[in-house]
């Protein structure tokens, strides 16, 4: 896996397209997995991956690796595009944006999994206790802020960041594991 | 807080995964700069979460890349063609923090597709605006031609509404000049009013001179002749021409004379007369 990305970002600077081709070779799919299971519709995901891409090439100066790896930066990229395509599209549907309660309710009944198994998307690594499983899906793919996961779901803000933790915790052990 | 609680306390992972405040944000970064344990800690949640997305990657359809570079070959045209580009600014590389409450988000949300709209707006009232530029330039330079067109097109008529008013007048008298000599065919005719001296020339089939020579006019009177002008060259030796006034006369001649003319006619250059 390589960890090192920062040189092709700093290529796309000088607008090199070639790096940004080597960037697109190696993780169009994993971002394309991520924007999938936030979107949960195979042409807003290539709308929203298409937007993201343009927005690597555009933005590369903004990026600073104090602040973290390559993939995170893109992958942030990718996760708010996604959500931002969702709730626009949400307002345009129904006049308001999704609500939480009802993502937990989904969340609650494995709408949400049946959704993605109907669009191909199928998780690797996904056995994770409940409780973990609900805050990956709420922070990672539905881009709640802990607050509002607190707010909403009657969990004590303190225990929604030891719970985030642990939740993260136990999906680096079972990577590991399946490795 | 100390770099073991810091790493307990789950913003390490809020941090990741976009969730932090901009406080909480520098908080991180600083603690990253300057405590390795807490940069291990972050390398690894960064790490952890890239490979499950890249566990459960789902690749794009094949057409995704080629429609991509297109975009942003089309992108980089337009930058260097016309518009400046709004920046796109990231407030966090990590995500910023997202606004906390329903509201927030919804006014976040609507502001951004404000914005977007109104970005898209401009751009097509911009393109509009230089399409009504051109096509008013367009219409300006129709305007000048047509009313070019129109000016020649007055001097056309007032000149022809002058010569058919010198021909249809009751009181001219129209005089023939037959070719003499070489010039034998040749026509050009005169149209003379006595009582007001004036005298018009229309040189029917006269041939163009070579430069260096000019037709002159010239009024028989009593038997001498009165130099009456000279026929204009080129253009406008075409249609009816005033010449010089002549108050009487029994006849009228035209010779081939230099340039200007002569004080008096080159008998042997005479190309047509005609009697009163």
């Amino acid at each position: 896996m390589p960890v090192n990305d920062t040189p092709l970002i700093e290529a796309i600077q000088q607008g090199d397209q070639k790096a940004l081709a080597t960037l697109y070779d190696a993780y169009s799919g994993a971002l394309n997995g991520v924007i999938l299971r936030v979107v949960r519709n195979n042409d807003l995901a290539q709308e929203v991956l298409q937007d993201t891409f343009v927005k690597i090439w555009r933005s590369a100066g903004a990026y600073d690796p104090a602040k973290g790896r390559p993939f995170t930066w893109m992958m942030n990229i990718a996760r708010n595009t996604a959500i931002d395509m969702v709730r626009s599209a949400a307002v345009r549907h129904s006049g308001s944006v999704r609500s939480l309660d009802d993502v937990v309710y989904r969340t609650g009944h494995d709408d949400v999994r049946e959704q993605m198994d109907d669009a191909g998307v199928k998780d690797v690594v996904m056995d994770l206790k409940p409780e973990h499983r609900e805050l990956i899906e709420l922070a990672y793919y539905q881009g709640f802020s802990q607050q509002e996961i607190a707010d909403n779901t009657g969990i004590p803000l303190g225990t929604v960041k030891s719970r985030t933790r642990a939740a993260l915790l136990e999906l680096r052990t079972q990577l590991k594991d399946h490795r | 807080m100390n770099a073991a609680e810091l790493i307990a306390s789950g913003l390490l992972e809020a941090y990741v995964l976009g969730q932090v405040s901009p406080e909480e944000a520098r908080l991180v970064q600083a603690s990253r700069a300057s405590d390795p344990l807490v940069a291990a800690e972050l390398d690894a949640i960064e790490g952890t979460l890239q490979e499950f997305a890249l566990r459960n990657a789902v690749p794009p359809p094949a057409t995704s890349k080629a429609s991509i570079f297109e975009h942003i070959e089309a992108l980089n045209n337009k930058v260097q063609n016309s518009s400046p580009i709004i920046p796109f600014t990231q407030a966090s590389p990590m995500g910023s923090a997202r606004a906390t409450g329903s509201t927030g988000i919804w006014l976040a949300a609507a502001s951004i597709a404000a914005l977007v709209v109104s970005g898209a707006f401009n751009i097509i009232q911009y393109q509009r605006l230089e399409e009504a530029r051109t096509e008013l330039a367009r219409l300006e330079n129709d305007r000048a031609v047509l009313a070019e067109d129109l000016n020649v097109q007055r001097a056309s008529y007032e000149q022809s509404q002058g010569q058919l008013a010198v021909v249809m007048d009751p009181q001219r008298k129209a005089i023939l000049l037959n070719g003499v000599g070489n010039a034998v065919g040749e026509k050009a005719r005169i149209y003379w009013d006595p009582k007001a001296s004036a005298v018009h020339i229309d040189p029917m089939t006269l041939a163009e001179l070579p430069a260096g020579q000019q037709y002159q006019l010239w009024a028989l009177v009593d038997g001498k002749p009165i130099d009456a002008g000279m026929i204009e060259k080129g253009v406008a030796s075409r249609g009816l021409q005033r010449m010089k006034d002549v108050g009487q006369a029994q006849a009228f001649a035209i010779t081939i004379e230099k340039e200007g003319g002569s004080l008096t006619p080159t008998l042997e250059a005479m190309v047509v007369m005609g009697q009163v």
